[in-house]
């Protein structure tokens, strides 16, 4: 019997039944009277003057019901990011004069079924005129470069240097020195979920969308920008949601276009996206190069780290800048240094868009330093792993940049995935063409600070019913990751009550309280935090009717078993739901309830001058050790198995982060070795499952999940994020682990077959 | 998801009712069988047929069995789970087994037939797009354009020929045959294939393959199909290569080398068949079939990987299937 009850408890998640028989109702499945169906018409170039748009005869087509444009939009830009100042918001839901990319949203069509909207779209005949394009960063940032946006010059969407120390004095100080440069490709996220909503506008002006999104917080404050709405008349409710990683966590275009269909036709208005436009006219992983320079000593003591990175944004701001604020983070975690700098850039191109996704900067700048970190290793004659607990951040202690590390397993992280994986029988040791690697890295558990973000918190509502069940409404989101379930152990272990007696009801913004939503791996630190608080709150008031009862001191009474009682003498004491009688009975009928909330910004702060910043209460850590098998000829590499090794401080539900786990090793696999957008100016060639190289179920190596629990002091019950950073090391572990198979080191991913042949010819031209 | 256009189906129950229908309607209706082609292609707007011909419902097309002493007949509708499960073309046809079980994903393998897979369109990056990607290009050849977008001065379509089972097929020497209104023809698959990517088969709209004829290895055999893929499953080849060598003692006397994926047809390499029967089989002559394969590949760049890498694994892939194939000729 350990010292909680229900958490660190295997149990199944709570949706898992509905889901599990195809009852759950996702947005797609939704049907309400008179629904409407809306598609978009989108640019077919990549930059282009909009000179004219006829939707005549759209608009005759038999079933149409309405055709908007730019012209019937506030217009009022909107982007997630819309700061610094000089970093304006510049997306349009329908476009106004220009279009910036191939798949711009240019006009939208509602129609009374699918097949007669998207045939409207052919009808429509929009005039362009094409202007030069820009494609690839180093060419946007050219002075002769096509100009994309009139705010952004030489397409800078946002630059900065941020230095810690001084790199230059420690770099002389350094015994050696080593500089590589990496390339990072385009990724999607590929939830298998498209984006969809449905939006119903009735004539009280009340507007009601229902959304596959991260955030029903967010999409509500789009809403109210970019329609000129007041936010209190727009109600935004997540249905079940099947995948994010940070595609749906900002408002999408669709969502306003549709609001604007239902607004002109006072009839609820449906978009699904296709596939193809979800791959299209979404969001992707930031594309990029990334170069490092790090000086150390003989020993192997890290002086001086210095990274430089350039990110391609696509046409719009997205998330902006917070992909440089954000890699910042990440090139201060997990190593000491005596000083870093970092000097990083958004760039503007007319490709599609670039946004959050699972680990937001952390897979391209753990890519970089994790391959850089072994590459040094290797010339000081180090264990690469040796190397990195030389040099491993430590429990309290402060960053460079100031980011406040309270608990830090990442020397036991490392420890443990090297002696799951055998490495030491392993690494350099097995036959060419096999061998072993390491990734490390740390992550933050939530994100956001009150300079720079209006909101960055999490409330939540608690009412104690007299049957003992327990509401729970929290503005976070579920979508798929299983926060309902982690919500609810951690009220359920406060109140003594059993997981099934907690009732979740989460983001709907009319009837939960303010939640920034479900990014950045923020919800169980965060959210749970702002449960566990309402939980605490309603105790206490169930105490105190109860101790009066028992006519016991209020400390001496504990819950548990759905009972409240004496601490060590159970039979003193009543049961869970006599004790909310009573205390609504002492009350004259009023409710038991209680609020709670976690405010990130009494430990969080963000200087946007030098950039020192406490990013989130607390930081998880990581390794993953990788063994891999290449197949020389071909370069087909085959990874037989990841020991993904993770600080999540306390695994309130064991089962859900290895469930985390094994997911974030699927995606750190493709992003790898096989998964690319593979461009051809402007356009994706490859937009389906079919030829976006996904890993499948067939692909999957065996996964050997290691939870270390280090307990950390701010997060509740000790825990921290598990969610988005353990997506981060697998490429490097498996990409060093290449290395050790067969002695090349790619740096650029993916590392396709392909690459792995050249670099072998190369090699053995030498 | 993107929408299947409208259409009007026939679900006709005899193969004389579905030909009629055939010659009917002819210009304006295409073959359902699996459908695991056809329907993601009608979703893109590449075709939109007025009518929709299913054959799955005309009984007898279906069969594996032996046909006569020399043949196993295998009914086009045989779907290429049936196929891979076989226990005849499992022993008899390694090669055949092989390719249809390495065909995309099991579901789509339960669907999907043999006839639809000899029959399977070209394929290209610039042609198999929804139908508002493609606005975003001019249209090409393949779609009655001019231009091709994978080779700037093709003249030709390039479209690259992806079916799975062919390459086996052919080195098997297999024949098909082909039912109209009129009658029937009987002829080496390998004859219907143009090399013409816009037009890859010279099957006519009012034409049913109805059956595959395998000729009965001969003593000494072995056949063999290898793919290349970036997954395990799911996509198209990159390169296919299957063999089928037959040995008297240490001599081969029959040799078939075919390539699929690496040009708009199957690329039978018969320098290689030529070299194999001409001498005693060594590595260095595997190696040196291998390099002729690597020669004859003529792929382009409208899929995956460069076409330099595509054309060297078709070396690489060539010998691995002969040898293997050889492995399975001798160890019998």
């Amino acid at each position: 019997m350990g010292r909680y009850s229900v958490i660190g408890k295997r149990f199944p998640r709570i949706d898992a039944p509905v889901k599990a028989t195809g009852e759950a109702e996702y947005t797609a499945d939704m049907v309400l009277p008179k629904m409407l169906f809306g598609k978009i018409l989108r640019s077919p170039y990549p930059h282009a003057r909009i000179l004219n748009i006829d939707t005549t005869k759209a608009k005759r087509l038999p079933g149409v019901r309405a055709v908007i444009t730019g012209k019937d939009t506030p217009g009022i830009p909107y982007s997630s990011c819309d700061y610094p100042p000089e970093c304006p918001a510049n997306k349009f839901p329908l476009a106004l004069d220009k279009v910036r990319f191939i798949g711009d949203e240019v006009a939208a069509v509602a129609a009374i079924d699918e097949d007669s909207a998207e045939e409207a779209l052919d009808l429509i005949k929009v005039d362009y005129e094409e202007l030069p394009a820009v494609f690839d960063i180093e060419e946007a940032m050219k002075p002769d470069a096509p100009q994309i946006h009139d705010h952004a010059e030489g397409n800078i969407n946002f630059g900065c240097v941020r230095s810690f120390g001084d790199v230059d004095k420690d770099f002389e100080k350094s015994d050696y020195i080593r500089e590589d440069k990496f390339t990072l490709s385009s990724v999607a996220h590929c939830a298998l979920e498209p984006h969809s909503c449905v939006a119903s506008l009735d004539s009280s002006g009340k507007l009601t969308l229902w959304s596959a999104t991260q955030s029903v917080h967010r999409v509500q404050l789009g809403l109210a920008k970019t329609l000129n709405m007041r936010e209190g008349d727009i109600r935004v409710i997540k249905p079940y949601v099947g995948g994010g990683f940070g595609g749906k966590h900002e408002m999408m275009d669709l969502e306003p276009i549709c609001a604007l269909l239902s607004q002109k036709l006072g009839t609820p208005v449906k978009i699904v996206l296709t596939r193809e436009e979800v791959f299209i006219a979404t969001r992707l992983r930031h594309r990029g190069i990334f170069e490092l320079k790090t000086g150390v000593k003989k020993d192997g003591t890290i002086m001086a780290r210095y990274g430089r990175s350039v990110f391609d944004g696509g046409a719009y701001n997205s998330v902006g800048m917070v992909i440089n604020i954000i890699s910042n983070v990440h090139m201060n975690l997990a190593y000491r240094s005596s000083s870093v700098k970092y000097d990083t850039c958004r760039v503007f191109t007319n490709n599609p868009v670039s946004g959050a996704m699972r680990g937001f900067g952390s897979p391209q700048t753990y890519y970089a330093v994790e391959s850089h970190m072994d590459m040094i290793a290797e010339d000081l004659g180090m264990d690469p792993t040796e190397f990195r607990i030389k040099n491993s951040l430590q429990p309290n202690s402060v960053t460079l940049n100031k980011l406040i590390i309270n608990s830090c397993g990442l020397t036991e992280c490392i420890e443990k995935a090297k002696e799951k994986s055998n490495w030491s029988n392993k690494r350099g040791k097995m036959p060419r063409g096999r061998g072993v690697g390491m990734g490390c890295g740390g992550f933050e558990s939530g994100t956001g600070d009150r300079e720079s973000d209006s909101d960055p918190y999490s409330a939540s509502f608690i009412r104690a019913n007299d049957d003992g069940a327990v509401n729970l409404l929290v503005g976070a989101a579920d979508i798929g990751q299983g926060s309902d379930t982690t919500l609810c152990q951690i009220v359920a272990e406060e109140l003594g009550v059993r997981l099934e007696d907690v009732k979740i009801v989460s983001a709907d913004t009319e009837i939960t309280p303010i939640d920034q939503g479900t990014f950045s791996s923020r919800i169980t630190v965060i959210a749970g935090n702002a449960a566990r608080d309402a939980a605490t709150k309603i105790k206490r008031k169930l105490f105190e009717t109860v101790a009066e009862k028992l006519e016991a001191p209020i400390d001496d009474l504990e819950a548990k078993d759905r009972r409240i009682y004496v601490k060590g003498s159970p039979d003193k004491g009543v049961s869970f739901a006599e004790a909310v009688i009573l205390c609504q009975k002492s009350g004259g009928g009023k409710p038991v309830v209680s609020d709670g909330y976690y405010d990130i910004g009494k430990l969080c702060y963000f200087d946007v001058e030098s950039g020192a910043s406490n990013e989130a209460p607390n930081y998880s850590f990581f390794a993953h050790a990788a063994e891999v098998e290449v197949d020389e000829e071909t370069g087909l590499v085959k990874v037989h198995s990841i020991v993904p090794s993770h600080d999540l401080g306390r695994a309130i539900n064991p089962m859900a982060a290895e469930g985390q786990l094994e997911g974030s090793v699927q995606m750190g696999l493709g992003y790898a070795l096989s998964e690319e957008i593979i461009w051809d100016k402007g356009k994706i060639l490859n937009p389906s499952f079919l030829d976006y190289e996904v890993p499948t179920a067939l692909d999957m190596p065996e996964i050997k999940p290691i939870l270390i629990e280090t307990d950390d002091p701010e997060g509740p019950f000790g825990a921290k994020e598990c969610g988005e950073g353990a997506a981060s090391p697998v490429a490097p572990a498996i990409t060093n682990a290449i290395y050790d198979a067969i002695g090349v080191r790619i740096k650029e991913i993916p590392v396709t077959p392909e690459k792995i042949v050249k670099a072998l010819e190369k090699k053995g031209a030498k | 998801m993107l929408r299947l256009p409208r259409f009007q189906y026939f679900g006709p129950t005899s193969l004389d009712e579905a030909l009629s229908l055939l010659q009917a309607h002819d210009g304006n209706i295409k073959i359902l069988a699996g459908g695991t082609d056809l329907l993601p292609s009608m979703k893109q707007k590449l075709f939109t047929p007025q009518y929709i011909l299913d054959l799955k419902k005309v009984a007898g097309l279906n069969e594996i069995k032996n046909g006569s002493d020399e043949e196993v007949k295998i009914g086009s509708l045989s779907t290429l789970t049936e196929i891979e499960e076989s226990s005849v073309v499992k022993e008899k046809f390694p090669a055949l087994a092989e390719a249809a079980g390495l065909v995309a994903a099991t579901q789509i393998k339960n669907m999907g037939t043999i006839g639809g897979n000899i029959a399977l369109d070209t394929r290209c990056w610039f042609f198999n797009q929804p139908h508002f990607w493609r606005k975003s290009i001019e249209t090409c050849l393949k779609r009655g354009g001019e231009v091709c977008h994978a080779v700037k001065s093709g003249k030709r379509c390039y479209a690259f020929f992806a079916a799975d089972t062919v390459p086996a097929l052919v080195a098997l020497n297999a024949q098909v045959i082909i039912k109209n209104k009129e009658g029937q023809r009987r002829c080496l698959l390998k004859e219907i294939y143009t090399h013409d990517g816009k037009t890859p088969n010279t099957i006519k709209t009012g034409e049913v393959i109805t059956e595959v004829l395998l000729p009965l290895p001969k003593e000494g055999s072995g056949s063999s199909y290898r793919k290349l893929r970036l997954r395990g499953a799911i996509d198209f080849p990159l390169v296919g290569a299957a063999a089928q060598v037959v040995f008297e003692g240490d001599i081969c006397t029959e040799a078939k080398i075919v390539l699929g994926a690496v040009g708009s047809g199957p690329i039978e390499v018969t320098e290689a068949e030529e070299l194999l029967k001409a001498v005693p089989i060594t590595e260095e002559v595997i190696e040196e079939a291998g390099d002729i394969a690597q020669k004859a590949a003529q792929p382009v760049a409208n899929t995956k990987m460069t076409p330099g890498y595509r054309r060297k694994m078709a070396g690489v892939f060539a010998k691995r299937t002969l040898r293997e194939a050889i492995n399975r000729a001798k160890s019998k």
